[in-house]
């Protein structure tokens, strides 16, 4: 009985492994799942992987920091500079976790020549994302990703830069050499693998993250800017990148919006109806009370958000398209044509070689935000470019005054140029707050309302986030380099230490 | 053993852990011996003993024969030659020239000293007394828990003239005169001589002789064993107790009694399940629950039948669990089900029904109205408006009502919760074959008005001796339980959340179409994501469940020789559910009209185990028994889904209206898990036990090559009463000790990283790096225990001291993000859970028809981390809005941080220079630790007559617990508390960042919406959980069986009234501690605290 039973049980374990692999996932990929790996980049990187992760880690903070809109969730408290460290982890962690891992296997597992186009793409990609990560950081960990070591250090911002320039001209000489091969095809959530386009969004990216660096290194930046216009970017709205959406994956935007958690920045507002802008209601819609549009002030706390003057039904919610409405069809924007104008437009203030002068490229720039954004008479496009109405005064319950004093039509004064393609670059990145939030950084512009209310005592109301702190998530994780990363940053690790690109 | 004490051992078990139905259904009227019940035995051996002789006599005939161990020489040895005899003959014969009697009832044989010399019996004249009789004397005969004695035997003294009691302990004698004496006897009881004192009605209570007779208590596999020898702690808790304070879910009636076990009702209405914890925390984040079995099958304790329950024991710590392996290590919780009994068909009625009401304990304020800032505002989720004075205001929805507090709100938006149980049951059989049935129903509605479940309960168990050498025992579930509502957060957020201002009847027109024909919400904020209307997400969040589980077991024994049994016991649980969710439009969750979910799953578990059970003397004194076994288990479940975010036509739910249903299918298999065991116990002299067991597994889950694992147990126990002299007023003494070990080898599929396909053809990576390699948990426990009792019974002590330690713990700890994984497992940790548990019993009063019997249990566990990893002292095991719950070396298990003051050096609490609250950003404010210091249950009861009276109370010292909803009130302007400076504001006692002292006057509605809400400074939220609670007070009432001499076919009838969670004596925080006893720490609008009250009938006929 005994020798029966154990006869009987040691031969069962011949069954054992096939009893531990999981039937419903895969231990290994063939080359055409690393196309999906691709997807599953794009979605995670840019969506943060679906809308409630980017309501945290992007809309909570980005977002407003930018000041596209202003918080009325009274549980909410990163407008008013909390920087609340359970919702800003997922912006880490879906970047380095959930987007990461796919882009490294890629990058590992194609570097063969008919490969060279997958591994293109996927480096461009993830020069793209690990921008936003550090833009929100300073230094992050980059050179060691996916190390096993216990403790992964932070690599200091200026290294990273310089690392995106090589990556991004290395990836664009591959991709020129392998225009027509077939990549992602319809993994591609973003161009469908049409190499060709890749191209021109790398050049562009590098001519973003030229002008990011004007400032603090501007030899490197022009250079780069120069090469990158050299090699051709962006320069027509089908040139313009962005994510497809669908019912499983829908807009992230639109999946939030819905909740009435965030409205209308009082910046917006001044600028879009003083400016009688017509992507006003492309943007946004008239608040439910009166049919108005109206925007509110950052930095509101709950007793002043619960007021009537002050409640979300008083101001404007983004438009139809990023509501429910549209959020399996809108799709998501990644860089456009518009920006690589104004990119160009303030290279060429710079005194850099952009390929025409700042005025021809800053209404460009205009013309392509407009038509991406459904505008498409030309004659309501020209009136804009050469309007010269000025933002208006909110008013409201904090009687707010105009945001500022310039028109839309390009002056001749330098530096009232540069607020101007700072500003109408703004209008045009909406609602892409992450990029919009580093160029407020860098440049100073648009110009911004000071908070109502800080929660946070590092950042007086009178002053504004200049960066992230390093996350309690990865010093629980990852100490030592968290602490060794603080010298990298040239101050304290504090919201008000600003980035080694942030000069102002 | 040897063979008599293992015929003792199985009819004492008979007799304590059957005792309820077992005699209660065999025939009811006193049958004796006639010739035609005679079956023929062939008995023939030199040098036999009595024992032996009895065993064959039980595999011949069935029939078990009961006596004490004094009253038989176990040494005596006899000829036997009885070929188809008569079962008398074969009595007679033993008993012949011995003070010995004997009665014969159904498949019993009452063996018993006789009262006087049996020649006596044949003494004519006493014969024709006897024929003669004068007087009737009736009553009925209980144990001292009050509990009825069928069987007992009732002599008229010095005469033959006897009887034995019925089903429900009554029985009827006649004597010539008035001035006799009645001798009650029973096996394992101690004899009572009652003068009848010209009495007609005498009631008797028998006292248990402890020394005579041993409990039986199921152990691990089903395994009966006398509880005297085992070495660990166990607790046992009889079916009646279940069943009277019947609760859907079953293991709820086990809170309280039971030392060291903590039950924490799950906050999501009826048939939501509970958490059940023994001995503490012991996992760091893998799984603390005890295993269930149920009749030697492990189960899921969600859908038993209370009714069906013969007895619960409760084997708490590793060394209890060891023959279970990994699944046990964090103790057992055993349940048996009943069998049939041969005889007369009977039925037993057990019907109740009980109310439960809701109770909220955070004070509420109803001098302010709706508004903000001090004034009233239509649209606002708060109660910062005016002063409510009465003054005429128009509501959201146009109406015109006077502003006034609406103190009743709460307790009129939920019902009385009704919960309806029937069951019947029905047993009987022949001496070969006894069927079970029974069917029961619970029909419950919960406080939430729209919030039911149906339940019903089939269940039939065939027990079938096909010779004396095999016997089959065959039972069969099927349960059917349909859930519908179950109380969504949403809905109670947005009663516990709305001003206190609004009338409730204002809100019942919670909806309303608007022009083009859409269903839109009425609510006072149109699209909030704080709350919405009550009603509206009481009636257009809908949910229903409905699960089918079909359960199946088939063992069968076969006898190869007087010491070697096999049985062979197969089962299979079958589940099968079905559930939906309808959001309708114009909700929080519904983003693009209406929502609808639709799924089903359906499970297959088994367990296929076999076990050798042997018994052998070696030598005069030293006898050994023991079981060899193996066990092969495992599950898996399927499930297919569709979730549709929005329809083509609102509100009309079906999948084909799904604009884009997205459908997703899984498939969960446990490990397989395969075991052999053995279990031995050496006996010297019946009173010192050496019990060895060993077990090996072989988990699928482990690394391959590594899946065994070995764990053995070693235990000693010696009956110090039976081994030493000791006063006569020690009735009973054993002290034990015992060591185990036991591992876990943890869930499937950890040993290597998967990549998911996700619609769309995405591809996903693994974001929790696996750890290959890793070595199985385990658990070494220590335990010592004193069990005494004394005064013949009268107080009772049992004691035991426990460590636990688990190390190679399989920790999930976060990974540096940058290693490309969120999470990583490692094996590491070690966690001690020592602690005391102890039961006194105690019977200080017996007089007469009065008597008071209780137990007091007290349990505290000592929980500590002793060790994590190299790289970390702390382990993040919650982390939401409110707080974080984190293992911490060197602390208990659950540290509470929350979100606090920032503090000067001196502690001051730190202001703006607005005067408004400087709080810390993150939760790092030390709170507190969640783990008691001490529970405490008192449990007694009072006797008169046919009346009992019982009550439990339970404390519970010490933990701290956070309470979101008292956060959520204040910054709504609901609470009591915020009435603090609402006319003149707060200045805060604390200093500026520059050290100066507060001056600043800041609002109310400013204070506590800052301190409060959803994401709450946490310290000022943090409460004891210490509590007293009387948990269940119940008053049983036997019917006198004289009320049925008309209605001769009721045989007994008992009523009971019992309450639960009636009040608390002492509690601090403003809700129930016990909802958040798990492992979070946490309570956010969970349902509120109810009370119960119920009537329960039972009926046999």
């Amino acid at each position: 009985m005994i020798l029966l039973s154990a006869s009987i049980f040691s031969g069962c374990t011949k069954k054992f492994i096939d009893r531990n692999t999981d039937p419903t996932r895969l231990t290994s990929l063939t080359p055409t799942d690393v196309k999906g790996l691709f997807s599953n980049a794009e979605w995670q990187g840019l969506a943060l992987g679906g809308g409630t992760q980017f309501q945290r880690g992007v809309n909570a903070f980005a977002d407003m920091y930018a000041q596209y809109y202003a918080v009325t969730q009274t549980a909410f408290a990163s407008d008013r500079f909390d920087l609340t460290q359970s919702r800003l982890q997922n912006h880490w962690i879906r970047a380095y976790v959930f987007t990461m891992p796919s882009l490294l296997t890629i990058i590992k597992n194609t570097k063969t020549d008919d490969t060279k186009a997958l591994n293109a793409i996927a480096r461009i990609w993830k020069v793209f994302i690990l921008d936003r990560v550090t833009d929100y950081y300073g230094p992050i960990p980059y050179f060691q990703i996916g190390s096993a070591e216990k403790s992964i250090p932070y690599d200091p911002q200026k290294d990273i830069y310089y690392d995106f320039f090589k990556e991004l001209t290395e990836a664009a000489a591959d991709l020129q050499e392998d225009l027509t091969r077939p990549s992602y095809g319809d993994q591609d959530l973003i161009y469908s693998g049409d190499n060709s386009l890749w191209l021109k969004f790398a050049n562009t990216l590098r001519l973003r993250l030229a002008m990011r660096i004007s400032e603090v290194d501007p030899a490197k930046a022009k250079t780069e800017a120069e090469a990158a216009v050299a090699a051709g970017v962006m320069t027509d709205v089908s040139d313009d990148a962005y994510m497809k959406v669908s019912p499983e994956r829908p807009n992230p935007l639109g999946y939030i919006s819905s909740w009435n958690e965030f409205r209308m920045s009082a910046t917006m507002e001044s600028l879009l109806k003083g400016y009688q802008d017509p992507r006003l209601s492309s943007y946004f819609q008239p608040a439910v009370t009166d049919g108005q549009y109206r925007g509110l002030r950052n930095g509101m706390i709950p007793a002043e958000q619960v007021l009537p003057e002050n409640s979300y039904n008083n101001a404007s919610n983004v438009s139809d398209r990023f509501t429910p409405v549209g959020m399996n069809t809108e799709p998501m924007a990644v860089i456009r044509s518009g920006e690589a104008y104004f990119l160009r437009a303030e290279g060429a203030v710079n005194g850099w070689n952009m390929g025409g002068t700042a005025a021809e490229l800053y209404a460009k720039g205009i013309e392509m935000s407009m038509r991406t954004n459904g505008i498409t008479n030309q004659t309501v496009i020209d009136n804009y470019i050469n309007g010269t109405s000025l933002p208006i005064a909110p008013g409201g319950y904090f009687n707010t005054p105009a945001l500022t004093d310039i028109p839309v039509k390009f002056s001749n004064d330098p530096a009232v140029q540069r607020e101007q393609i700072g500003t109408q670059k703004w209008l045009a990145l909406f609602p892409d707050g992450q990029e919009a939030w580093a160029e407020v950084r860098r440049s100073g512009y648009p110009k911004r309302y000071h908070v109502i209310h800080s929660d946070n005592p590092d950042v007086p109301a009178s002053q504004f986030v200049r960066r992230i702190v390093f996350l309690e998530y990865d010093k629980d994780r990852n100490g030592p380099a968290v602490e060794a990363a603080v010298s990298l940053l040239g101050g304290p690790d504090k919201a008000t230490t600003p980035l080694w690109w942030d000069t102002n | 053993m040897d063979l008599g004490q293992s015929i003792r051992v199985a009819a004492r078990s008979l007799i304590w852990s059957c005792i309820a139905t077992l005699l209660l259904c065999t025939s009811l009227q006193a049958k004796t011996y006639t010739a035609q019940d005679s079956l023929s035995v062939n008995i023939q051996g030199k040098n036999m003993t009595i024992a032996e002789i009895f065993k064959v006599l039980h595999q011949q005939t069935g029939y078990i024969v009961f006596y004490s161990n004094s009253i038989l020489d176990d040494q005596e040895r006899l000829d036997m030659d009885f070929i188809n005899a008569d079962i008398k003959e074969v009595m007679d014969f033993l008993t012949k020239g011995k003070e010995l009697s004997y009665v014969i009832r159904d498949r019993f044989i009452l063996l018993k000293k006789a009262q006087h010399p049996v020649s006596a019996a044949l003494q004519p004249s006493l014969l024709a007394k006897i024929a003669m009789p004068d007087t009737v004397i009736t009553g009925s005969v209980h144990d001292e828990q009050g509990q009825a004695l069928p069987g007992v035997s009732v002599l008229l003294k010095g005469t033959t003239t006897g009887t034995v009691t019925d089903a429900s302990g009554h029985y009827s004698i006649q004597s010539p005169d008035t001035q006799g004496t009645l001798v009650f006897s029973y096996i394992g009881f101690e004899t009572k001589e009652v003068p009848i004192n010209s009495q007609t009605d005498l009631n008797v209570v028998l006292g248990a002789s402890v020394s005579a007779i041993s409990q039986v208590v199921v152990t691990a596999l089903g395994i009966k064993r006398e509880s005297k020898a085992l070495t660990y702690a166990t607790q046992t808790v009889q079916g009646e107790d279940v069943s009277k304070t019947k609760d859907v879910e079953m293991v709820n009636s086990l809170q309280g009694r039971v030392a060291g076990l903590t039950i924490t009702r799950s906050p999501d209405g009826p048939g939501s399940g509970s958490t059940v914890l023994l001995r503490g925390n012991r996992s760091i984040t893998g799984n603390n629950a005890p295993l269930y079995i149920t009749d030697g099958v492990p189960s899921s304790i969600g859908l038993e039948d209370g009714d069906n329950i013969e007895s619960i024991t409760v084997l708490k710590g590793a060394s209890a669990a060891a023959l279970y392996g990994s699944a046990g290590q964090n103790g057992a919780i055993i349940i048996t089900t009943k069998k049939g009994v041969s005889g007369k068909i009977s039925v037993t009625y057990n019907g109740g029904i009980s109310f439960e009401q809701a109770e909220l304990f955070e004070d509420l304020q109803f001098d302010y109205g709706q508004g903000d800032a001090g004034l009233y505002v239509a649209n606002s989720e708060h109660s910062w408006g005016p002063k409510a004075d009465g003054q005429m205001v128009t509501l959201w929805n146009g109406n015109s009502v006077a502003l006034s507090g609406q103190p009743d709100r709460m307790k009129n938006f939920f019902r009385t919760g009704m919960t309806l149980n029937n069951s019947i049951s029905l047993t009987g059989g022949t001496e070969r074959m006894q069927t079970y049935f029974s069917y029961g129903n619970i029909e419950a509605q919960g406080i939430m008005r729209n919030n039911n479940l149906t339940r019903h309960m089939f269940n039939l168990r065939i027990s079938n001796t096909i010779s004396s050498k095999l016997s089959f025992d065959a039972k069969a579930t099927y349960i059917h339980e349909d859930i519908n509502n179950r109380p969504n957060d949403y809905a109670i957020t947005s009663i516990f959340r709305a001003p206190t201002s609004i009338p409730l009847d204002q809100m019942k027109d919670y909806e309303y179409t608007d022009e083009e024909g859409n269903l839109k919400q009425s609510y006072w904020k149109p699209g909030s994501s704080i709350i919405g209307n009550p009603y509206f997400y009481m009636y257009r969040d809908l949910s229903t469940d409905k699960n089918n589980q079909l359960f199946g077991l088939f063992s069968a024994k076969y006898s190869f020789t007087s010491w070697l049994d096999v049985m062979a016991r197969a089962s299979i649980t079958k589940s099968f559910g079905k559930g939906d969710h309808k959001i309708y439009s114009d909700s929080y969750f519904s983003l693009v009209g209406s929502d609808y979910d639709l799924s089903t799953n359906d499970e297959l578990q088994s367990y296929i185990d076999m076990l050798a059970t042997f018994k052998h003397d070696l030598s005069e004194n030293f006898n050994l028994s023991g079981n060899v076994g193996g066990s092969v288990q495992g599950s898996q479940s399927a499930s297919v889904s569709a979730s549709a975010n929005g329809l083509n036509k609102d509100n009309f739910f079906f999948m084909e209206n799904a604009k884009a249903p997205l459908i997703s299918n899984t498939i969960s298999r446990s490990p397989q898990v395969q075991a052999l065991f053995a279990e031995a116990t050496l006996g010297y002299k019946n009173f010192l036990f050496l019990d060895v067991t060993a077990r090996n597994d072989w988990s699928s889950a482990l690394p391959q090559g590594r899946w065994s694992i070995f764990y053995p147990s070693a235990g000693i126990t010696a009956i110090v009463s039976d081994m030493l002299k000791l006063p006569t007023w020690v009735t009973y003494g054993k002290v034990r000790a015992s060591m185990a070990n036991s591992g876990y080898g943890g869930n499937a599929y950890l040993v290597q990283e998967y990549y998911s396909v996700e619609t769309g053809g995405l591809i996903v990576t693994p974001t929790i790096q696996s750890i290959g390699n890793y070595k199985p948990e385990l658990t070494t426990s220590l335990e010592l225990g004193l069990d005494w009792r004394f005064f013949d019974n009268r107080l009772g002590i049992d004691l035991t001291f426990y460590r636990t330690q688990t190390k190679n713990q399989l920790l999930l700890i976060g990974a540096p993000a940058a290693s490309t994984y969120d999470q990583k497992y490692i094996n590491a940790g070690l966690i001690q859970n020592s602690g005391v548990e102890m039961v006194l019993n105690y019977s200080p009063i017996r007089a007469g028809k009065f008597s008071w019997d209780g137990s007091i249990n007290y349990a505290n566990n000592n929980n500590k981390v002793i060790r994590l990893t190299e790289e970390m002292s702390s382990v993040i095991i919650q982390d939401d809005d409110v707080l974080t719950t984190k293992v911490e070396t060197g602390k208990s298990y659950g540290t509470l941080y929350v979100k606090g003051w920032q503090r000067d050096e001196d502690g001051n609490k730190l202001v703006d220079d607005m005067g408004r609250p400087l709080l810390t950003q993150g939760k790092t404010v030390y709170a507190g630790n969640f783990n008691p210091n001490y529970t405490m249950g008192m449990y007694n009861t009072f006797t008169y007559s046919n009346l009992a009276l019982s009550f439990l109370i339970e404390y519970r010292n010490g933990g701290t617990i956070i309470g979101g909803t008292q956060a959520l009130l204040d910054a709504d302007g609901h609470s009591k508390r915020s009435l603090e400076g609402r006319e003149n504001g707060i200045t805060l006692d604390a200093v500026t960042v520059d050290g100066a002292k507060n001056t600043k006057v800041i609002s109310s509605q400013e204070y506590f919406s800052s301190i409060g809400d959803r994401k709450p400074a946490g310290e000022e939220y943090a409460y004891s959980a210490t509590n007293l609670r009387l948990r269940e007070i119940s008053l049983d009432y036997t019917l006198p069986k004289k009320i049925f001499q008309r209605v001769n076919f009721i045989q007994s009838a008992k009523i009971a009234v019992v309450g639960r969670n009636l009040f608390f004596f002492k509690r601090s925080a403003p809700f129930d501690p016990d909802i958040v006893q798990g492992r979070g720490g946490e309570e956010v609008t969970a349902l509120p605290f109810t009370r119960t009250l119920g009537v329960n009938l039972r009926i046999a006929f």
